[in-house]
């Protein structure tokens, strides 16, 4: 504690309070009681703009659609990336480093530049079985999988990594199988970092636009999506109010995550890189 | 090779394979089934005319509204990542000495702009520093400008709001090394005379350097491959390299020049963070003996 605390705290409060600055903004406007931006408000404050959100259709399709892409989303990508942290801890493979590598892959690669490739192919592939393959849930499931597994994958990582193989050992030593000792021990003491990887994966899917670009059908788009095409045309309360409905599962998702399993915590250490 | 061990090598492989086969599949493959019409010609009718040429690359350095989006594209994210790590550093050091329970407060907090996504955020930055956002309608009103305030569309804001949206990539990135240095090394510097500074820059430092180099990157990549922030709050003055590729293929149609574009920007971010990687730790290795 040599070097100076209060200045190191100063800046990054200043920091924090610079960077969190939209959320209370996004707030505010949607309490507005007109449907344009002066502050102060003319018309003073409703809550209104929330009790119209289900009226509006491409946003409120957008929120349940993104929610349903977002859990499967979780699911999937968190079962994978447990699954691949044994397969790399087992180390009996050579060049894990490259396995590794292909894992951490679609964080670097453009998510539009991905989007773009994957649409091509199945594009391409349908066109070659006969059916069409772009457009649907499961394609627009197939990128989402693709972007949040590296994070999945690193966390499972962190936890599989702490985790004391003497405990396994033992309870294969007292007669249980590799499937038995994988479900009753391994898995039980990984709760915290699985929980946190499905949690990830589930904010990340949420909140992203860019795998969804080429791939969503007209009609059924994602929440992301969705605010993207609002915004172009006009900045309003209604908008406001449906990132703060975005951001308030966010933090109860986080209060959640926080409170059952550290998840905190489990970036306290950090990602090992 | 004895028995058990190919057991396990099986065993590895088939814990490793379905994620593995995801990503060949819907990664690795599609990725390398566009490079051909990168090299095609433009057609109306399909994704690639067929042909073989190198006019779409040629067009990236010839063209000149193309070469400004794919050079400020990368101008940009080194100017972004470095404002982003001067600003982590500070606050990497001050999280990763504090209490287990603020820590995991702050890495919540940290974190969260990373987990509201770029779409949320910048949405609020454009109600904040639009012209006829809060902050120019506040400086009118108070008659300290007396026309509506234009920092929207310039290199300057896009780089302040996603060097704050890159923050938590580089905080998580140093901050697993900075825990384990810990600050016994560094005090131990300073009994023996070295000031703080010195200590920090000459003790913990060198030690870190690993997550810099890590953290950086990523963030340089993630800043090359943005997209809202640069369509929200960049808008038609200041293009960059993803939404240029998006506006391509589906204002133009022209998927031809946008799988070009996209493969250039991946194969020089990629060549970019690679020499930077080994540039750093030739110098980092040094810097240690």
């Amino acid at each position: 504690m040599r070097i100076q605390r209060p200045v190191l705290g100063s800046i990054t409060l200043l920091v924090f309070i610079i960077s969190l600055l939209p959320v209370p903004v996004l707030v505010w406007m949607s309490l507005f009681n007109q449907s344009y931006l002066v502050v102060p408000p003319v018309g003073g404050y409703t809550l209104d703009w929330y009790i119209a959100l289900p009226m509006q259709t491409e946003l409120f399709g957008g929120l349940t659609y993104s929610l349903t892409l977002a859990a499967w989303t979780a699911v999937i990508a968190t079962t994978l990336g447990v699954l691949a942290a044994f397969g790399v801890r087992l180390g009996a493979i050579k060049r894990s480093g490259l396995v590794e590598n292909l894992l951490t892959l679609p964080l670097t690669v453009p998510n539009v530049v991905l989007s773009m490739a994957l649409y091509i192919f199945l594009f391409r592939l349908g066109d070659m079985v006969g059916i069409s393959l772009i457009g649907n849930f499961y394609s627009l499931l197939a990128g989402h999988v693709l972007i949040t597994l590296p994070w999945t994958f690193r966390l499972a990582s962190a936890g599989v990594l702490g985790l004391s193989e003497d405990l396994e050992r033992a309870s294969l030593n007292l007669g249980r199988g590799r499937l038995q000792t994988f479900f009753r021990v391994s898995l039980p003491l990984l709760k915290p970092a699985v929980f946190s990887s499905a949690m990830l994966a589930f904010i990340f899917s949420f909140g992203n636009l860019e795998i969804s670009l080429f791939l969503v059908a007209p009609g059924e788009t994602t929440l992301p999506v969705a605010m993207m095409q609002y915004v172009e045309t006009r900045l309003d309360p209604t908008v406001a109010a449906m990132a703060v409905v975005q951001l308030a599962l966010i933090v109860v998702l986080l209060a959640l995550a926080n409170k059952l399993f550290g998840f905190g915590r489990t970036f306290t250490g950090g990602l090992k890189q | 090779m004895t028995q058990a061990r190919s057991h396990s090598r099986l065993y590895s492989w088939v814990l490793l394979g379905p994620g593995v086969l995801l990503l060949t599949i819907m990664l690795i493959i599609p990725m390398i089934g566009v490079v051909p019409f990168s090299f095609g010609e433009r057609t109306v009718s399909g994704f690639s005319g067929g042909g073989f040429s190198f006019d779409n690359y040629v067009r990236i350095f010839t063209d000149e509204y193309l070469r400004g989006v794919l050079i400020r594209t990368f101008v940009i994210a080194a100017i972004t990542t470095l404002l982003a790590l001067v600003l982590a550093m500070p606050m990497t050091y001050f999280i990763s000495r504090s209490k287990p329970r603020l820590k995991g407060v702050l890495m919540i907090l940290i974190l969260f702009p990373l987990l509201a996504g770029g779409v949320v955020q910048s949405i609020g930055w454009v109600a904040i520093l639009s012209s006829s956002g809060i902050i120019s309608q506040w400086l009118q009103s108070a008659g300290m400008i007396d026309r509506p305030l234009e920092i929207m569309q310039t290199p300057q804001t896009i780089i302040v709001i996603m060097a704050l949206i890159d923050l938590p990539m580089i905080v998580l990135a140093i901050q697993s090394s900075m825990d384990s240095v810990g600050d016994t090394t560094e005090r131990a510097a300073q009994s023996l005379g070295a000031s703080r500074f010195r200590a920090f820059w000459t003790v913990t430092m060198p030690q870190i350097m690993p997550g810099i180099v890590a953290g950086t990157s990523l963030a340089f990549v993630l800043t090359v491959n943005a997209y809202p922030t640069p369509v929200l709050i960049g808008g038609s003055q200041v293009r960059m390299a993803s939404p240029e590729i998006y506006s391509i293929v589906t204002r133009d149609g022209d998927w031809t020049q946008g799988t070009a574009l996209a493969l250039m920007v991946v194969v020089l971010s990629f060549l970019i963070t690679g020499v930077y990687a080994k540039l750093m730790s030739q110098r980092f290795d040094k810097w240690r003996r």
